[in-house]
């Protein structure tokens, strides 16, 4: 097969120095991590690991009665200090890869948290789409975490928020988003989770200036953020129409915002185009619906969509002062010299932004007449 | 009367010096005796009593005298092969093939008649190139039934049938079969070359025949098909190729033989294009998953577990959490079973392989995992590889696989999924360096050939209007529309 041995031989040499059977690890001999909480008290950092439970098949209990999972807690001075701590207390190797949620509470999210999201980044150890969530709760509120399946609850964290994006509630943000966001010095913010007797619940957002956290929207008020930066977002409304109630799903259809800059000003246009599907529908007094019910209830819903949209961003102007809905990357694309110059994190809040909405409303072939 | 029966003597005296079991008998005439001679096993001892010594008598009986071999064999034999011999040297190993050798007392000529007749078994079902809507009959263990299905088969004028002794001992009659004005003369001449220079004491079986035709004989792939079906061997001559039938055995060879071919199966001619094309992907996908599942399972739980979904991770860890063996040393172990298994199940008499297939079934799939002695993913992944193994038409594609498992599960055992890429890297340049009779064993995929790759790949071959060009076919066209 080879005429020359030396070139096999070449091949072979480097193959067998760069990794061998030393390199490995069975999956059996590791303890396998789901989810990581970083939490503050003090000066003191600490690092709160959920170990998943591993049960032979055959020998699973099942039922969610009571705690499956071990939690391991490590604190010290800085990272290093705790993360050394934490793995004092290993029989097995800690494996980082199969951990889904990383959970940073409000006490640590309130200092400096760039550090720990390029470490994170530079950790090979973790998945690329690991997701962060902040919370308020204490670290050793998830103990007492139950659901039926006994999965540990980094991976019930994650799939809810996996839900809620899919479902277009919620926006999905990687760490490298974060890192980036930190190193254009733009704000941005991250997904606030809590219990609710003891199930896991969205409560809403965390926003971040400077890397630090700087306020909360809970997820009742968060419907013009999800449609300024989400993918696809989709929410319900029940509005007064019709001599009753109606209920449409609204659909974000497209996004256009174009930044201009003159004379020193910031001004962008936001254009939104949502389509409505009117689904229910109370009361019998105006059925069927006619073209000027569904034109009225058009317009009744373009003014709410108008009212959150322009909330959000006023709530990001002048609360937060932070622009985490990412309008100085479309001014950035559009004026890169003139956006290099300016102070963006200063000029944001001055910024003029105006926004339209459009919707189109049409009513959906299934139609229940009687629900509300 | 001087030169009486010196032929006769020469050759009695010959027999007798060697010794082996011969019937004889001796009819008389004027000037001496007709001697019949012959092995009762290899005879037809009927035809021999009506076509031979019936009008033999009759024409003794009628007082003829001066008896010639030539008119004798023109004028009273009744039998159709009937040959005149003077080499007397020839004679011992024309009765030893099972012809009757008739000498005469005034004559230095004698003559051979064909009256051969080997008990042999019927046409059967085929056992190794099982088909659903092919025809059933296969090639048996006698050379001139195989002849007559070939024949039967292929009605084409071109049809050429070379026959061949093989053996210094068995004198094995080959048949080198080919037709003239499609298949490569450099194969066959190749071919014809390589037959003629076997100079061993016998060949038993197409096998042994296979190790002496290919170019080299520390080769892991076979460079030669096995065809057992008729119809297989009639398309496969249509193809182009060269058919080697040996007697006494029931497979022909066929040369030469591509990798890809060896995922071709009759079916993919008489079925749909569509369905011919999803089993050969589902074929090939068993290739790869005999080949590597195993070696798979190694890489993921002991080098690389990050390559799995982080749920996965955990049910893995779950399986194998009362397994006290390393990853890699129980699939070795599980292999050895399964290789165990499956040359005990070849071995054993048909009414207990059942039996033996069920309690290992027991054995192994319940209570070695009861035991935590195999992790259920390893068991499962082994299982899937050895069914995987059978989907092969070919089986002699799967012994090299089978061997060539071990290598990569060690391979990966060793240096993880590195070493996996490694082994294949190696076992790719072994299989685009090899040739099977000037043809290049990975063609049409290296060198690659566009259309003979569509046509062998995707297309149903029987629809393609010319042959592949990587068998260097005198006439390539196929169909004349």
């Amino acid at each position: 097969m080879f005429k020359n041995r030396g070139k096999l031989i070449l091949l072979l040499v480097p193959a067998l120095l760069l990794t061998g059977c030393w390199d490995s690890q069975d999956v059996s001999d590791l303890n396998l991590g789901a989810m990581v909480i970083l939490d503050r008290q003090g000066d003191e950092l600490s690092f709160t690991v959920e170990i998943a439970k591993i049960t032979p098949p055959g020998e699973g209990g099942g039922g969610g009665g009571g705690t499956k999972q071990t939690y391991l807690t490590g604190a010290g001075a800085n990272f290093a200090e705790a993360r050394d701590a934490l793995d004092m207390q290993m029989d097995k190797p800690l494996f980082l890869g199969t951990v889904r949620t990383l959970v940073i509470t409000e006490r640590a999210a309130a200092g400096d948290l760039a550090e720990y999201l390029f470490r994170l980044r530079e950790n090979q150890e973790y998945r690329q789409k690991v997701n962060i969530t902040i919370t308020a709760e204490e670290p050793e509120a998830f103990e007492g975490f139950e659901n039926e399946s006994d999965e540990p609850a980094g991976y019930v964290i994650d799939d809810t928020i996996q839900t809620a994006t899919e479902l277009g509630h919620t926006c999905a943000v990687t760490t490298e988003k974060y890192v980036n966001d930190i190193l254009a010095g733009r704000g941005f913010v991250v997904q606030n989770i809590g219990f609710d007797d003891k199930q896991i619940k969205l409560n809403g957002y965390s926003v971040f200036r400077d890397a630090k956290l700087v306020g909360f929207i809970p997820i009742e008020e968060s419907r013009g953020l999800t449609y300024i930066s989400g993918r696809r977002p989709v929410w319900v409304y029940r509005l007064p129409g019709a001599g009753g109630f109606v209920t449409a799903e609204v659909e974000l259809a497209s996004r256009d915002v174009k930044p201009s800059y003159r004379d020193g000003k910031v001004k962008f246009e936001v254009k939104l185009a949502f389509r409505a599907t009117i689904q229910y529908k109370s009361g019998t007094s105006l059925f069927p619906l006619n073209e000027k019910n569904i034109k009225e209830y058009s317009d009744s819903l373009r003014r709410v969509l108008k009212s959150e949209v322009d909330a959000a961003i006023q709530l990001s102007q002048r609360q937060f002062r932070s622009d985490y809905m990412s309008f100085g990357e479309a001014l950035r694309i559009a004026y890169p010299d003139e956006f290099e110059k300016m102070d963006w994190a200063a000029e944001y809040p001055k910024a003029e932004i105006e926004t339209e909405m459009s919707v189109d409303c049409a009513v959906s072939d299934k139609l229940d007449i009687e629900a509300s | 009367m001087i030169k009486k029966r010196p032929k006769i003597e020469v050759i009695l005296k010959a027999i007798e010096e060697e010794g082996f079991p011969l019937s004889r008998r001796s009819l008389r005439c004027e000037g001496g005796s007709i001697e019949i001679l012959y092995v009762q096993q290899l005879t037809d001892r009927v035809s021999l009593a009506d076509f031979v010594i019936r009008p033999l008598c009759n024409y003794l009986a009628r007082g003829e005298r001066g008896l010639k071999a030539a008119e004798v064999a023109e004028n009273v034999l009744l039998a159709d092969d009937c040959a005149l011999q003077t080499d007397a040297d020839e004679a011992q190993s024309l009765i030893l093939d099972g012809r009757v050798v008739i000498l005469l007392p005034e004559d230095e000529q004698y003559i051979s008649v064909n009256l051969k007749k080997v008990e042999h078994r019927t046409i059967a079902d085929p056992m190794i190139e099982y088909t659903l809507r092919g025809p059933r009959d296969c090639f048996v263990e006698n050379l001139d039934t195989n002849l007559a299905l070939v024949r039967y088969r292929n009605k084409d004028a071109k049809l050429r049938i070379c026959q061949y002794k093989v053996g210094v001992r068995t004198k094995t009659s080959v048949a080198l079969i080919y037709i003239e004005d499609i298949a490569n003369d450099k194969v066959v001449e190749t071919m014809k070359k390589r037959i003629q220079a076997i100079d061993v004491d016998g060949i038993g079986e197409s096998g042994e025949l296979e190790v002496y035709l290919q170019s080299g004989r520390r080769n892991l792939f076979p460079q030669m098909g096995v065809v057992e079906r008729s119809d297989m061997a009639q398309h496969l001559l249509n193809e182009g190729k060269v058919l080697v039938l040996v007697d006494g055995s029931g497979m022909a060879l066929s040369a030469p033989k591509c990798f890809a071919e060896f995922f071709h199966s009759c079916d993919d001619r008489y079925d749909n294009m569509y369905f011919g094309l999803f089993m050969r992907i589902t074929r090939y996908a068993s290739f790869v998953l005999a080949l590597y599942a195993s070696s798979f399972y190694v890489g993921i739980a002991e080098f690389h577990t990050d390559a799995l979904p982080s749920r996965y991770v955990i049910s893995l860890a779950e399986m194998r959490a009362r397994v006290p063996f390393p990853p890699i040393v129980g699939a070795l172990m599980l292999e050895f079973i399964v290789e165990l298994l499956r040359e005990a199940l070849l071995r054993v008499p048909k009414q207990i392989g059942s039996a033996v297939g069920i309690v290992s079934a027991i054995v192994i799939g319940q209570a070695a995992i009861s035991a935590g002695i195999f992790s259920p993913l390893l068991l499962m992944l082994a299982s899937g590889a050895l069914l995987a193994s059978f989907v092969m038409p070919d089986f002699t594609l799967a012994n090299p696989m089978r061997i060539l498992k071990i290598f990569a599960l060690l391979s990966t055992g060793f240096l993880g999924f590195y070493g996996l890429v490694l082994f294949t890297c190696a076992m790719l340049i072994h299989l685009v360096s090899i040739e099977s009779f000037g043809v290049p064993y990975f063609s049409p995929l290296a060198p690659f050939n566009r259309y003979d790759f569509l046509r062998s790949f995707i297309f149903n071959i029987s629809l393609s209007p010319l042959r592949p060009k990587n068998l260097k076919d005198k006439d390539r066209t196929r169909t004349r529309t």
